[in-house]
């Protein structure tokens, strides 16, 4: 980072929080426009029922459970970026871990209607959840499907906690330099926070607490929504190299959205100065980490389905390789593997329509991997006769593209009320003491 | 604050704030609050206290948090049975998920709560003893004083480089 002093630090972030352009609440209005029509083709399905969508026997689970693993997918990125990179004190991270939090807080909201989505009767949602009842009905704590309402619901409350605690000081920052309706905001949402070393020193330890606790959630996350699918006998889905896969498949889709949504957001928002193109590079680099993760996995799966002689393992491997759903998968390889791999090069890396390209590529291809494990192993089950092909109808489409309205539109109005880069962690802190030293 | 009088002094260097609060411990002097708009290493060089007990609500709240994820699966077991094919009611392993989400939960929940009591955040009016330069780029100390060592106390802070000072 250039040199800054600290109230520049503080100037630099605060004007991306001054009065929005027509143009953003241009584009707001069309977001809302589109979550509107995705609401109202909800409600059509909600009235009309599920025959309306592709779903049906064998392909009953998708595209809203591909939705549903995506965007959680694409909310692992914060918690990485917050919480594990802040454990091994990455100086890089402060400049982008508040846009990744805050992104992480809307993809967890917007995946967790998915699975309300797809149940068809949404009205008895409340079924899942344990307490008391008068149908004498409790819910089966062995199933996935459970672990997943409660893997999720914790991921959300820890990732909103955690990036609430970090506005904090933040939020204190802006209620002393803010006038009106603005300040009123920050000064209840700041609590009564003035920085003081009895503040300073909880709140470091809380800190680190939630860090710690974050950091092993990251993982389970993503493993337990593996697991929804780990745990089925269904070729395709019962692998036990599924949970590893999932989650560097996740970070590898959010760290790519991440990047995707800073570029342009640096520009408009005038950040340039905070969030450098170094720490997008950065970023990108833990992308070719994530990418030969899942390289590897996409190649220990044929290999497995060969060398275990399972005649259904390779029956559906060939399938999915050559079957009438090859092209997603080849496509998926070259977006995951493939591209991010030309990261390597710095020219690459430190090219800004590079960077948005390869990213923007990352996260069809995500999506498309997600689509591929859904679909491929219900469409080719054991048997001949419990096969089927899935065509997606225009109910799935619109409520999924609404989903990604409903994303932005939370992201958009958030990165104009609070800070989306920290004012506090990104002051260069004093030279300390010999003595602390 | 438990004295009516203070003299608040904002430091822009750090270097000065740090002399000035050595020397206010060197006469003595240890009821004073610090503020700063980053978070400092050496807070507890600068204001040396007992380690914060967040940390062990995190862990005591973690265990319990535990025990309510088993304990949960195993009511719901007991109370509505479904035994397929033979298998016991209660399964560890699966129930193993619950709690440690459970554990995450309950700890998580419970390190905000105890920081909220500790650090005292709660909205509330802007304090008397502040000034807004401290979430800007001023390194502040208040000190509590009575009327015969303020001007002392003013004296030294001068001395060490502070920016401002004010007598309240």
């Amino acid at each position: 980072m250039p040199e800054f002093t600290y109230r520049e630090i503080n100037q630099e972030i605060m004007q991306a929080l001054s009065r929005p352009t027509r143009r953003y609440f241009l584009v707001l209005a069309c977001l809302a426009l589109g979550l509107g029509a995705g609401l109202l083709t909800f409600l059509y399905q909600t009235l009309v029922g599920m025959g309306v969508t592709g779903l049906n026997v064998p392909v009953g689970w998708t595209p809203y459970i591909t939705n549903f693993v995506f965007w959680i997918g694409i909310g692992h990125a914060g918690t990485l970026l917050s919480a594990i990179l802040y454990l091994f004190r990455v100086e890089w991270r402060n400049a982008v871990y508040r846009a990744a939090e805050t992104m992480t807080v809307f993809a967890v909201a917007t995946a967790a209607m998915f699975p309300l989505i797809h149940l068809g009767r949404v009205w008895v949602f409340y079924w899942l959840l344990p307490y008391p009842n008068q149908r004498h009905l409790w819910p089966n704590f062995k199933s996935p499907l459970m672990w997943d309402v409660v893997a999720v619901t914790t991921y959300f409350v820890v990732s909103v906690l955690f990036l609430y605690m970090g506005l904090i000081p933040d939020l204190a920052a802006l209620r002393d330099a803010s006038t009106g309706w603005r300040k009123r905001l920050y000064a209840r949402f700041a609590l009564g926070w003035d920085g003081n070393h009895h503040q300073w020193r909880h709140y470091l330890r809380a800190y680190m607490g939630l860090a710690c606790l974050a950091t092993p959630l990251v993982i389970s996350v993503h493993s337990v929504v593996s697991w929804d699918f780990a745990m089925a006998l269904l070729p395709g889905w019962h692998e036990t190299i599924f949970a590893p896969y999932f989650v560097a498949g996740a970070i590898h889709s959010g760290l790519a959205m991440v990047i995707t949504l800073l570029i342009p957001l640096r520009k408009i928002l005038r950040l340039e100065r905070l969030i450098e193109v170094r720490h997008l590079a950065a970023l990108a680099g833990l992308n070719i980490l994530t990418a030969l993760i899942i390289g590897y996995a996409y190649a220990v799966e044929p290999f497995m389905a060969w060398y275990s002689g399972d005649a259904a393992e390779r029956s559906y491997s060939a399938f999915r390789a050559f079957g009438p759903y090859a092209p997603y998968y080849w496509i998926m390889l070259v977006c995951n593997v493939a591209l991010p791999l030309l990261y390597s090069f710095r020219r690459v890396r430190e090219s800004l329509p590079w960077l948005l390209g390869i990213s923007l590529l990352i996260n069809v291809g995500m999506w498309l991997e997600r689509y591929v494990i859904l679909v491929t192993p219900l469409a080719h089950g054991f048997l001949p006769s419990s096969r089927g092909l899935y065509t997606p109808q225009w109910v799935e489409i619109a409520i999924s593209l609404a989903s990604g309205c409903l994303f932005l539109l939370g992201f958009l109005v958030a990165v104009r009320l609070f800070p989306i880069v920290a004012i506090a962690e990104n002051k260069p802190l004093p030279a300390p003491p010999p003595e602390v030293v | 604050m438990p004295s009516e009088h203070a003299v608040l002094a904002g430091f822009v260097e750090f270097e000065h704030f740090r002399a000035a609060v050595e020397e206010l411990r060197a006469t003595g002097l240890t009821d004073f609050t610090l503020y700063s708009p980053v978070s400092l290493k050496e807070w507890d060089y600068l204001s040396p206290h007992r380690a914060s007990p967040v940390r062990l609500f995190s862990l005591v709240s973690g265990f319990i948090g535990a025990a309510l994820g088993y304990l949960l699966c195993l009511g719901s077991a007991f109370l509505y049975n479904l035994i397929v094919g033979g298998k016991p009611v209660v399964s560890w392993l699966p129930y193993t998920v619950i709690a440690f989400e459970a554990t995450v939960l309950t700890s998580a929940l419970t390190t905000v709560a105890a920081v909220v009591v500790y650090a005292r955040l709660y909205p509330r009016p802007a304090p008397r003893v502040y000034d807004i330069s401290f979430t800007v780029d001023q390194f502040g100390v208040a000190v509590p004083c009575t009327d015969e060592c303020r001007a002392d106390i003013v004296a030294l802070l001068k001395r060490q480089g502070a920016t401002q000072i004010r007598e309240l």
